[in-house]
């Protein structure tokens, strides 16, 4: 199988993925594996490195999560990156390599673990809530793992502190707050 | 009585020197008529002495692990144990323990659970074993309980073996079960997934209220796809009637919980199928756990059962290093279930198993305490109530 030129938008571009791989020092099981690819598989895949130039660190994440969900969804590798969503930002005007690289692999984990990403972007959103209304800003824990939530609290002046107890008992009754919490305790 | 396993049953059967002449052994034999017997010369991987027809490769190739493991689950190996018999279940890093001690007759469970642990754990010596020299694991329990009369021991046989499967080939639980009842500071917990109790409602008489039987049990959307060759969730609930009739208290083990559509749907009902035949108050402890798995059981299920979606769940690295839900998805199910059983009766004695110290504040409002119906669980003193045989089975 050799690796040859290809253009999602169906035109024939100078992108080549051995170049490619050449060029980003892929090298051993992670080339090897694209290069076992079959031909869809590797022009789907060819659409997305020549939009985002991932290292190959990052590629191999792609690779890692986009397999799952074939994998899990009894679909092909092509089928996962020929996705409306990944087609989106792919074709998403303004945004810089290292943009797409991001958003590729963020959308691949949404892909992967759509539960798990709801519920960190549900979080998030929460955080914010708490910020714009109370100006403290929420420590989530790591993989949401754990009973605790941290606050960080940085003031200019003995006056700024003073403020923030009021901050807390406001931030104590918000309800975002309480659903943080009920988020991490699965109660919601 | 009970099902029909001779679908479980090893092909080949290899007989180290050292335990050709134990009783046991003749015993497995005996009943295993069908089986090729081959007694081996020294001690060794069995694997190694199949022929090039036996294994489907040509001379010169090997086995993948993972090949290895499948063909381990047809070979059975009788042999003597040789290290220490009882041992502090090695629970996980960072997570919370109920103190359990193991016993493990033998290695290896040819029931072959998609999740099943014994994949990553016993990948580079698969073949089923059963230890033929069982006096010596009976001594060992007895040693260890009257070294400490003061102690209460929970120990348990099915940590890496389902403490049923073969019993009725080895007829194991004749000798364990009235020896334990003899004890005063032992309860011994069988665990499977198997309906193989005939021994034990024979037993009705010497158990004496110290062995409790336990089931994994699982939603039947799990148990149907990824608990490949176990009894059904209604055979293992007769099978539970079968000994509660006979005077044991028994146990339930929600594990692994799965996460899929329709899990509330699924374990609600597997709660109200067990407790609609199965008296609360004949029950020991019930635990619940949410699938976990080391990451390199990722591969090995996606080789080995590649229809299962068990690999491709909502899962990060946790601290033990297990994959494991993401929490709010975890502490979601555990509560779930945790509130079905506790809707059954209110003092049912639930623990979680290798959970987080924040599971058990959330679920259940702080860390197990003394004097609460997870006493027994937890604690390392005291003693059995002993319930009387409730009938024939």
């Amino acid at each position: 199988m050799t690796a040859s030129a290809h253009s999602q938008a169906g035109g024939t571009t100078s992108f080549s993925l051995e170049d490619f791989m050449s060029e980003r020092r892929i090298e051993g099981v992670l080339r090897d594996r694209i290069l076992k690819l079959d031909t869809k598989d590797q022009q789907a895949l060819s659409s997305i490195l020549e939009e985002s130039h991932p290292s190959a660190n990052t590629l191999r994440d792609i690779l890692r999560l986009a397999s799952e969900v074939a994998a899990r969804d009894k679909i092909s590798l092509a089928e996962v990156f020929t996705q409306e969503s990944v087609s989106l930002l792919l074709g998403r005007e303004g945004l810089s390599r290292k943009d797409k690289q991001r958003l590729i692999k963020k959308e691949m984990e949404r892909l992967r673990y759509p539960e798990r990403r709801r519920l960190e972007d549900r979080a998030q959103e929460l955080c914010r809530e708490l910020v714009k209304d109370t100006g403290l800003r929420m420590e989530l824990p790591k993989d949401l793992e754990g009973g605790t939530i941290a606050v960080r609290v940085s003031e200019r002046s003995p006056e700024g502190f003073a403020e923030i107890a009021d901050k807390f008992n406001q931030l104590s009754q918000h309800p975002s707050c309480v659903s943080l919490f009920n988020l991490l305790n699965g109660v919601e | 009585m009970g099902r029909d396993r001779s679908h479980i049953h090893p092909d080949i059967v290899f007989v180290s020197p050292e335990a050709k002449d134990d009783a046991l052994t003749r015993r497995v034999i005996e009943r295993l008529p069908d089986a090729d017997i081959r007694y081996l010369s020294r001690d060794g991987d069995p694997l190694s002495e199949l022929s090039p027809d036996e294994t489907g490769l040509s001379s010169g190739q090997e086995l993948s692990e993972v090949d290895r493991f499948t063909a381990g689950k047809r070979l059975l190996l009788l042999t003597r144990y040789k290290g220490s018999w009882l041992k502090a279940c090695p629970g996980t890093s960072s997570h919370v323990c109920c103190n359990l001690w193991i016993v493990n007759p033998g290695e290896g469970c040819p029931l072959d659970c998609t999740y099943c642990y014994l994949q990553s754990y016993l990948k580079r010596n698969p073949t089923l074993k059963l230890y033929t020299n069982t006096a010596e694991l009976l001594e060992a329990i007895g040693e260890r309980a009257s070294q400490n009369p003061d102690r209460l021991y929970r120990v348990g046989t099915g940590e890496l073996i389902d403490s049923l499967v073969w019993d009725d080939l080895t007829d194991f639980t004749r000798e364990i079960v009235p020896f334990i009842g003899s004890l005063p500071n032992v309860i011994l917990e069988l665990k499977s997934k198997d309906d193989c109790v005939d021994n034990l409602v024979d037993l009705r008489d010497t158990h004496n209220g110290n062995t409790v039987v336990s089931w994994s049990v699982n939603a039947r959307e799990v148990s149907e796809k990824d608990e490949a060759a176990t009894a059904t969730l209604d055979e293992r609930i007769a099978a539970a009637e079968r000994v509660v009739a006979a005077g044991y208290r028994v146990g339930f083990h929600f594990d692994p919980l799965v996460f899929f559509d329709g899990w509330e749907e699924g374990y609600q009902e597997a709660v109200e199928s067990i407790f609609s035949r199965i008296p609360s108050t004949a029950v020991a402890w019930v635990s619940v756990s949410s699938l976990r798995y080391q990451p390199d059981m990722q591969r090995i299920m996606m080789e080995r059962f590649p229809d299962s979606s068990l690999p491709f769940g909502e899962q990060f690295q946790s601290k033990d290093s297990k994959l494991r839900y993401v929490q709010p998805i975890r502490f979601k199910m555990l509560r779930f279930v945790w509130e079905q059983l506790k809707s059954v009766r209110e003092d049912m004695p639930v623990y979680m198993c290798m959970e987080s110290s924040a599971a058990w504040r959330s679920i259940n409002g702080g860390a197990p305490v003394a004097g609460s119906e997870l006493a027994e669980v937890f604690t390392r003193r005291g003693r059995l109530p002993i319930l009387p045989s409730s009938g024939p089975a």
